[in-house]
């Protein structure tokens, strides 16, 4: 009886209910949701048809405007002024700022402006809470101001109002606007994926973007909208050419040129010829202009390069090769004078000109246009592979199984001079190769900055680093009272020298990690093969150390010239690699990116390669962490890996938009289409709670 | 060869588009001297900037019917600040650059009529209907602002206020530029924003 009679209530309620809906909306008719002017028709819109709890949604301002008359974009241009919606919603809403498609020009008399013709679509993301209970019906209200305009121009204004029902997700359907939404979205900027750089004058801009992989010959036309007024004429000319794949915009300076541009804010539009007609595509472009010298402080930047230099001495993958210098050094303490400070100077020199090197490759290569940054040798199979053999090498000779000449580097009992300045020498290139993965915090500014620098400046930032870098032991070597400290010389040294073997044993084989990563199965097999014949070549050595005859010496080093060359030819990257979700979490895709903060979901983005030991130590200790990963789940975050082990111009554009040119790099979008939050380079599960803790739950 | 002389048109094509952007306006820039001019007013008489050396000068650009113009007379706005701006020494040049047949061209009885209906009080209306000022100083809206010192650099250029709205209310809520910028200078400070977002309705070439 009792469920008979609940079951008729039941029945009475949705009765009166649907008896009793018209009338609430026919109580929302003195707010339309629909505008008529004279010159447009202006609509509050959703693209759904209903509120689901929790679930943000796109909402709009609509203008359907007659020939002629036009609306404007954020910049309205000379004249004119932006659309303003001002949103009264219900307890517990949330509604971002408007999303512009990209506007047209319109050009009036002698001046510009930016803005939409026939039809204007201000998309607005709009988040509900989770409370809502499905069944009620809401009312979202907004007050919005536009100014509408032929030649002459005239402001409206509207309250609108848009009934919407709460459902449950499965009752989700679009509204007939949909489609509309999907087009504006279309229209709705997108990060640049490309490297661009801007060149700052007096009275111009100059905006270079390099189109790689882009059929520049399909290039139609290029505009650059800029975000607000007074960054450009907007009336000027935009003449803009391609070279070798970059495309150079040249913009006349706006009322602001007084004024130092910090960056290059707004919109670039390229129109391109494809098969069916043009391709229009809209960037966000937020260049950091070049800073101009006067504004900033270079002095502070080489500085910062001085002093990263000097911690480089103290990086782990450092350490055997300071060690090795700190033995070479008690070992010509014995000496005059004289052959300490030669020695101190060749080391410095071997540094510096390695460093000049490493700078003159780099600038080469970012001047032919590559997607670059540092630690980009590792990057290369081979490069991986070359620098395993030398610090296995070295250490089979720390542990005794073979010796170069009398000495190698500036150790053994008969160190003549000038062994031991060409050993100084080549200690210093030594520890300039084996320390580049080491990308201290200090030294990723000062090359970020660098890679964005004139050539001479770029230069001097990087010789300046290796001043650092050297700057202790040559400071030693004149000064031998500052290795007083230094034990004397004696049968330790042998034993320290054994020891030092394993360091550097291990770093060979975090190496051989690290192109496991990047060569196939049987590629890594012939590498690990290379190793063994590598060491019986060099045990061979050793054994005919004693022959007079130099034939089988020649012999040996052309077998082992040969070995290596062969190895490096039967280096093959794996077949495919995956993009696939894997495990916990997604390959990086930008276009995968954009689309998840569209619909407003937060992302973790962890920009890592294998050789970048920051990186793993971050991976271990905080983001894999349990805790963490169940943060990640609860708040809905999508956890995406850029990996940076070899080259991928996509994380190379995203790493220079951050202003940095190597790994690690973590970007916490907090979802409802906010801009990143850019954590610490060093991770804590800590700092990581703490940072997920910010971001509204998902879903 | 042909790749050679495609290049050569190119770079004679952006050298001519170069010059032609820049002949669009002439620049006038804050911080520099401001560039002489001579215009009518409404009542036929001769005014040249180098006539006011050593007076403070503002130009205001101007057009009865735009909204934002509107919203400034309407309210008495722009007329208070004209008579507390002339009652200092100031000399203040409303210019209308609006062409023949189009929205707010006037005739100089019109003008003087217009002054006289919203009880405004600049020195005197220039009207500029060849565009010839108003292409000079880059006027893009009405209104639109310029200061010029005594020594005739131009110090200050934009908007009459920092609210770009077309609502009266909103004018007590606004930082009105030219006001400050005119007490700054007064005082012999230097003027805060001296560079604005000029708004309103575009100038009527």
């Amino acid at each position: 009886m009792m469920i008979g009679q609940s079951t008729w209530l039941v029945r009475v309620t949705i009765i009166a209910i649907l008896l009793f809906a018209p009338l609430f909306t026919a109580a929302t008719e003195d707010k339309p949701t629909r505008i008529k002017t004279p010159h447009l028709t202006a609509s509050l819109v959703s693209e759904y048809k209903g509120i689901v709890p929790g679930q943000p949604f796109w909402a709009a301002l609509h203008f359907d405007i007659i020939p002629d008359w036009h609306t404007y974009w954020q910049n309205a241009g000379d004249s004119g002024n932006p659309p303003t919606i001002d949103w009264q919603l219900p307890p517990g809403f949330q509604a971002g700022d408007i999303h512009w498609p990209y506007p047209q020009r319109l050009p009036v008399g002698p001046l510009m402006n930016y803005g939409y013709s026939h039809q204007a679509m201000l998309l607005v993301r709009i988040i509900p809470p989770d409370s809502l209970q499905p069944g009620q019906a809401l009312e979202l209200h907004a007050n919005a101001e536009w100014l509408v305009c032929k030649v002459e121009c005239i402001p409206e204004e509207g309250k609108f109002s848009l009934s919407l029902p709460v459902i449950t997700a499965n009752r989700q359907t679009a509204s007939a606007w949909a489609d509309a939404f999907n087009d504006a979205r279309q229209r709705l900027p997108q990060p640049l994926p490309w490297p661009a750089s801007v060149d700052v004058n007096a009275s111009q801009l100059t905006v270079n973007i390099n189109l790689s992989g882009v059929d520049t010959r399909q290039l139609q036309e290029v505009y650059f909208y800029p975000a607000s007024y007074g960054i450009i004429e907007h009336a000027a000319r935009q003449p803009y050419t391609v070279n070798n794949n970059t495309l150079t915009i040249t913009l006349t300076r706006g009322d602001l040129r007084g004024q130092s541009l910090r960056q290059l804010d707004g919109v670039v539009l390229i129109s391109e010829r494809a098969a069916d007609g043009v391709l229009k595509r809209a960037f966000t472009l937020a260049i950091p202009a070049a800073p101009t010298p006067s504004s900033t402080h270079p002095g502070l930047i080489l500085l910062f390069a001085l002093i990263g230099g000097l911690l480089l001495n103290i990086m782990p993958c450092v350490f055997p090769i300071l060690s090795l210098k700190a033995l070479q050094i008690v070992q010509s303490s014995a000496q005059a004078p004289a052959t300490v400070r030669s020695n101190g100077i060749a080391f410095t020199l071997g540094v510096l000109i390695s460093f000049a090197i490493i700078a003159a490759l780099l600038l080469l290569l970012r001047a032919s246009g590559e997607a670059i940054g540092w630690g980009f040798q590792l990057q290369s199979p081979a490069f991986v592979l070359i620098l395993t053999w030398l610090l296995f090498a070295m250490g089979l000779m720390f542990s005794g199984l073979w010796s170069f000449g009398e000495s190698f580097m500036g150790l053994g009992q008969q160190l003549t001079t000038r062994r031991g300045t060409a050993g100084a020498f080549f200690t210093g290139v030594l520890a300039v190769i084996v320390a580049t993965p080491c990308t201290a915090p200090f030294m990723g500014t000062a090359l970020g900055y660098a890679l964005s620098q004139s050539t001479g400046t770029a230069l001097l930032i990087f010789i300046v680093l290796g001043i650092g870098m050297a700057l202790p032991w040559l400071l030693i070597s004149f000064w031998p009272g500052l290795s007083n400290w230094l034990p004397k010389p004696g049968a330790w040294m042998e034993i320290t020298k054994q020891i030092l073997a394993f360091p550097l044993y291990a770093t060979a084989a975090w190496l051989l990690w690290v192109l496991s990563q990047q060569v196939d199965q049987a590629s890594l097999l012939v590498a690990f093969m290379s190793l063994v014949l590598l060491s019986f070549l060099l045990w061979c050595w050793q054994k005919l150390r004693t022959t007079t005859h130099p034939i089988y010496k020649v012999g040996l080093v052309l077998l082992l010239i040969l070995t290596l060359a062969a190895t490096l030819h039967q280096q093959h990257p794996p077949a495919t690699t995956s993009n696939q979700i894997q495990g916990n979490w997604q390959a990086y895709d930008p276009v995968r990116l954009n689309e998840l903060r569209r619909n407003g979901q937060p992302v973790l983005v962890n920009f890592t390669a294998a050789w970048c030991i920051t990186c793993l130590v971050n991976e271990k200790v905080a983001i894999s962490r349990a805790t963490v990963q169940a943060q990640l789940r609860q708040k809905g975050v999508v956890y995406m890996k850029a990996d940076w082990t070899n080259k991928d111009p996509r994380i190379t554009n995203m790493l220079n938009q951050y202003g940095r040119s190597g790994v690690p790099l973590y970007l916490l979008y907090p979802g409802k289409g906010q801009d990143a939050v850019v954590l610490p380079n060093i991770l804590t599960e800590g700092i990581l709670t703490d940072a997920l803790q910010q971001i509204a739950t998902h879903e | 060869m042909t790749a050679t002389s495609c290049k050569l048109a190119q770079f004679i094509l952006l050298g001519i588009l170069t010059a032609f952007s820049l002949t669009t306006y002439a620049r006038v820039e804050v911080g520099k001297a401001s560039p002489d001019f001579i215009g009518v007013d409404s009542n036929g008489v001769k005014h040249s900037l180098s006539q006011y050396k050593g007076k403070t000068v503002v130009l205001e650009w101007t057009n009865h019917d735009c909204p934002y113009v509107r919203k400034h007379y309407h309210s008495g706005n722009m007329q208070k600040l004209q008579k507390h701006a002339t009652a200092n020494g100031v000399v203040w040049l409303s210019i209308i650059s609006s062409k023949p047949g189009k929205q707010g061209h006037v005739s100089g009885q019109q003008a003087n009529a217009l002054s006289q209906s919203r009880n405004a009080a600049p020195t005197a209306v220039i009207l500029d209907e060849t565009s010839e000022i108003g292409l000079l100083y880059g006027a893009k809206t009405t209104p639109h602002m310029y200061i010029i010192d005594k020594t005739g650099e131009l110090v200050y250029m934009g908007g009459i206020d920092n609210i770009p709205s077309k609502d009266e209310d909103d004018i007590a809520k606004a930082k009105n530029y030219v006001r400050a910028a005119l007490d700054a200078m007064a005082v012999g400070k230097p003027i805060e924003d001296n560079i604005t977002r000029p708004y309103g309705c575009s100038v009527k070439y």
